[in-house]
């Protein structure tokens, strides 16, 4: 009850207090007199204070600045990143510059190998590989729709790449030179050696002459021949020999050939449109065909009958 | 007793050069936390009638000589004033609720300010219209709802690091 007392007696005493000096500043305003009472006590008071402010504003001005170098270092990050993405978006730029050349370079290759070579083709671009461990096969966005036909030769601007294995209306796929599976006739750019390349499922292919006679010495080339029904185009380039093997029982030579073509590098190629010719009977179909004698000497064929049918044999003949 | 007067000297002395210092600079919108204040009604909640009377007339004096352009006076009417209803009302906050004391403070302050400006405008002291005021008295009292578990949190732990002699009235 005491304290309850004595803070009432406070209360009121603080209250009226504190009218006084409402009152006093009121009565200072009223006079305009800058050196009142209140506004001694004002100035006495700000001036005892001042040090203290100073002290605490340097500190605050600190952690201000601190503040700021914080926020400057998030403006100077996201600065960062902005400049970071920007080199980043020109390196871009400049390999897409590099990428338009590269492809530029690719297709005036492949253009001047096909007027070089004068063949009908189509150009492709490769969307695919073989995802198999043992086929080396890519797929391109040709097909049927645009006249590929299966086996089809397919070639880059320096070679020849493989066959169309596959046709669909609008993609194909290309059974490629490496493949084990793949084989063609090529023959000697210089000396005409004819022979059988076959794929290897990798570097280098393999070449085996027809005559075991045939030599070809390291560095020639070989190109593809149209022995093979006419599939193959003559002269399509295949690549160069690399190594030339021992002799083996047959008395023949392998060789080594390294491609043309780089085929972890296979993006734009050319589907050779050509087909095969026509196939030949065999010869156990032609006992049906008349024998027509050619005209020349007489005495070394007997003369035709024209009752005659069947073979001439020669056995009969007059001299 | 000496050590606690001193203690809560200090209390104001730092209320003070904060409320001068730093808080002007993350006022938001011109408007400040009004710590003062806030450290009187801590006082008068925690100590009691006479303790919360002493700061409140100290901490108004200190804002009406170097916070407030008004009349001097007016701000130790006010802080008296809050300090003794708060000690009126004490005995009645007895809810263990976390947003008590955010509530007691938005209430201290946005009472405080308001009646402050009421006795300002009374005075011809001050221009400051009806909404003005109302805006004033709002956004002191989020002020004081936001700090408040912060400094009521460090001066009790302040005031129980250096216990009163007397024992705190009931009011």
């Amino acid at each position: 009850m005491y304290q309850r007392n004595r803070a009432r007696v406070l209360f009121i005493a603080l209250v009226a207090s504190a009218i006084v000096l409402v009152t006093l500043d009121v009565r200072d305003v009223g006079r305009d007199d800058a050196e009142g009472v209140v506004a001694s006590a004002r100035s006495l008071a700000t001036r005892a204070l001042r040090p203290f402010q100073s002290g605490v504003s340097a500190i605050v001005d600190g952690l201000g600045r601190t503040v700021d170098g914080v926020g400057d270092l998030r403006d100077v990050r996201r600065r960062n990143a902005e400049l970071e993405a920007e080199v980043a978006e020109l390196s871009e730029r400049r390999r897409s510059v590099a990428d338009l050349e590269r492809e530029n370079t690719e297709l005036r290759s492949l253009l001047g190998l096909r007027d070089r070579l004068e063949l009908d083709t189509v150009a492709a671009r490769t969307v695919g590989l073989s995802p198999s461990t043992f086929e080396w096969l890519i797929t391109i966005d040709v097909g049927s729709e645009h006249g590929v036909e299966r086996g089809m030769p397919v070639i880059d601007g320096v070679g020849l790449v493989g066959r169309v294995y596959q046709v669909t209306p609008r993609a194909s796929r290309v059974l490629l030179l490496i493949d084990p599976t793949f084989s063609v006739v090529a023959r000697g750019a210089n000396d005409g050696v004819i022979g059988l390349l076959g794929g290897r499922g990798g570097d280098p292919l393999l070449f085996r002459p027809l005559d075991p006679r045939g030599v070809l010495a390291v560095g020639s080339e070989l190109v593809t021949a149209s022995y093979d029904g006419g599939r193959f185009p003559s002269g399509i380039p295949i690549g160069v020999v690399s190594e030339i093997g021992p002799e083996d029982s047959r008395l023949s030579r392998d060789l080594r050939v390294r491609p043309y073509v780089d085929f972890s590098r296979l993006n734009h190629v050319l589907v050779v449109l050509t087909r095969p010719v026509d196939p030949v009977p065999d010869l156990e179909g032609t006992s049906e065909l008349p024998f027509v004698r050619p005209p020349g000497a007489p005495g070394l064929f007997p003369p035709v009958d024209p009752d005659e049918d069947g073979p001439e044999t020669g056995d009969g003949a007059t001299p | 007793m000496m050590r606690r007067t001193l203690l809560i000297a200090l209390v104001l002395l730092a209320a003070l050069l904060l409320q001068t210092s730093l808080l002007p600079a993350v006022a938001i919108a011109g408007f400040r936390p009004d710590l003062l204040l806030m450290v009187t009604a801590i006082v008068a909640l925690r100590d009691g009638a006479l303790p919360g009377l002493r700061v409140g007339a100290v901490a108004g004096l200190l804002t009406d000589l170097l916070l407030s352009e008004s009349h001097l006076g007016l701000s130790v009417v006010t802080h008296v004033g809050i300090a003794h209803v708060l000690v009126l009302v004490r005995p009645y906050l007895t809810t263990s609720s976390p947003f008590l004391g955010p509530a007691v403070g938005f209430t201290t302050a946005f009472v405080g300010t308001l009646v402050h400006g009421i006795l300002s405008i009374l005075l011809a002291d001050s221009l400051a219209g009806a909404a003005t005021l109302i805006v004033s008295a709002v956004a002191l009292g989020i002020w004081a709802t936001l700090l408040w578990p912060l400094v009521d949190s460090a001066l009790g732990r302040l005031l129980e690091a250096v216990p009163a002699d007397v024992p705190a009235e009931a009011g």
